[in-house]
């Protein structure tokens, strides 16, 4: 029994790490992001925000906004398209979760929003407005875009994942680890993109 | 040392459903999307890390997986195949790692109970399988008898994933059933157990209450099962659509035996877990014997409750964008 005995930290560990979390709602749909912090006249006023699909996603996506199933988008297909992601987004936020010197901005407001479809992958833009513009240099501006349901799970970009756009201020960007805010019942480390200007 | 022993096995129990969704904490309900951080129970932080990692290795292998599967379409050669269904193995190994999959329920149902470790084999096989032929089901239907719109299919799949849970319920409650009748059986052993002819009764209805527990093993495993898997469901639709649609069964199959060694690594480890714990079950004093008793019946009440807190998370969920 003592032999039994000492194995059962780490079972009882295996056990819980093997069992954390029942829900039905892994990562079904992966998407990349690209964050592009866009300063006009030294301020910060949009956060234009991309994300390309995965290739089983985006077909997946394909089909659903080709309405006449000739293979590819028209424009009436599109604006179709848009208009349902429009309000499917606007009810989640659009899983986009932006911080003013740390506190919360909700409801997320988000305008151009845009799908297109190339080489097989769906890609979706939108520019996410900061009302009135901030001045970037006296307000820590952080964004972070993810599902906390885990449906879809979101990374930076392979390549260039974040920029600064525009005129004014000495900006850099970065992105973090954010354990704060860890989703899906903990398990989950979100990215946060960070803009830091003098 | 018995009562240290109960006492972590009840733990044990408890500690399975850790990672249970609270639905009050569904970031998908209306005026719930605010920010709050550290919401709902937490994981500690060196699962945070780990859980994401899976998520990245996912992530790698499902982007490989779509690559050569295109790669098939296009030059129809086999060594793209191959290396798909190796990639299918290695993706339902990490996919059932993470939450999803029923392992919560396993790992009650077997906290709870003692049980061979064969069980833990064969439960982990039923599930993985019943949800691969399930999501070959629902795709043969739906999408090739039926040329159903993909969002059709996902929400037609979420009717069948609501009533997978209401299964799980089910048969939660008929383990609680169960839980209480062994319970009171005992209590009736202990009283008559010098008469022979009661020990005999008892002796006749404990053989009965055996062969219910086999038959819950299977209908616990297929009703964890019905549940399509969502990922099979998109690998399926996904080779459909580029004409290698019997590849794509095959993917499923071998990301099944995937799943299924995941899940029965699990029941394995719980049903060690416990037999390390209890490893003297009805030996101790006479209170062991009903704490013993309300060990499985709260397991029992916990499966109910997984169900639940799962069929009300799928539920408000919906199938988003699907």
């Amino acid at each position: 029994m003592i032999r039994g005995a000492r194995r059962v930290p780490g079972l009882c560990v295996l056990a819980a790490l093997l069992s954390a979390g029942p829900a039905a709602a892994h990562p079904h749909g992966y998407a990349d992001t690209k964050v592009t912090f866009v300063l006009e006249g030294g301020r910060i006023g949009v956060i234009r925000v991309e994300w390309t699909f995965d290739q089983v996603y985006s077909a997946m996506l394909l089909d659903n906004a080709d309405l006449d199933r000739d293979g590819r988008i028209n424009e009436d297909e599109r604006v179709f398209a848009i208009e349902d992601w429009q309000l499917n987004l606007e009810e989640f936020d659009y899983f986009t979760h932006l911080t003013l010197n740390g506190a919360p901005v909700s409801p997320v407001e988000a305008r151009n929003l845009d799908i297109r479809f190339a080489d097989g992958r769906g890609l979706l833009s939108y520019d996410v407005v900061i009302s009135p513009p901030a001045d970037p240099a006296a307000t820590a501006v952080a964004v972070g875009v993810y599902d906390k349901e885990f449906y879809l799970f979101f990374n930076p970009l392979a390549s260039d994942p974040v920029a600064v756009a525009g005129a004014g201020g000495h900006c850099e960007t970065r992105i973090v680890d954010d354990p704060d805010r860890a989703y899906y019942f903990g398990q989950v480390i979100p990215k946060r993109y960070d803009l830091l200007c003098q | 040392m018995t009562a240290l022993r109960l006492l972590l096995l009840v733990l044990v129990v408890l500690g399975s459903a850790s990672g249970a969704p609270a639905a009050a904490d569904n970031p998908f309900r209306p005026g719930q999307t605010g920010e709050r951080p550290a919401d709902g129970p937490a994981a500690p932080r060196f699962l945070s890390g780990l859980v994401t990692e899976v998520a990245q290795v996912q992530r790698q292998v499902y982007g490989r997986m779509a690559t050569e599967i295109r790669r098939v379409r296009e030059t129809g050669a086999w060594t793209p195949a191959v290396v798909l269904l190796a990639l299918s193995f290695a993706y339902g190994v990490f996919h059932a790692v993470g939450p999803g999959h029923g392992k919560a329920v396993v790992a009650a149902y077997f906290a709870s109970r003692p049980a061979r470790l064969g069980s833990g084999i064969a439960m982990g096989g039923l599930i993985a399988f019943t949800q691969a032929v399930s999501a070959i089901l629902v795709v043969c239907v739906l999408a090739v008898a039926l040329n159903l719109r993909h969002r059709e299919i996902m929400q037609e799949a979420l009717t069948v994933e609501l009533a997978s849970y209401g299964l799980i319920m089910l048969i939660g409650v008929l383990m609680a059933v169960e839980g209480l009748r062994e319970l009171v059986l005992r209590r009736t052993e202990t009283a008559t157990l010098p008469d022979e002819r009661g020990a005999g009764m008892a002796q006749g209805l404990y053989r009965r209450l055996r062969a219910a527990k086999v038959g819950r093993l299977w209908s616990m495993g297929l009703a964890a099962g019905v549940r399509p898997c969502g990922g099979s469901i998109l690998v399926l639709l996904f080779t459909l659509a580029n004409g290698v649609f019997l590849l794509g069964l095959a993917a499923a199959l071998v990301m099944a035996l995937g799943v299924a060694i995941t899940i029965s690594t699990l029941g394995i480890a719980t049903i060690l877990t416990r037999r390390s714990i209890a490893a003297a079950p009805f030996g101790g004093g006479a209170w062991v014997t009903p704490l013993h008793g309300a060990v499985t019946l709260a397991g029992a009440l916990l499966i109910v409750g997984l169900g639940g807190l799962m069929m009300a998370a799928a539920w408000e969920r919906g199938a988003l964008f699907g």
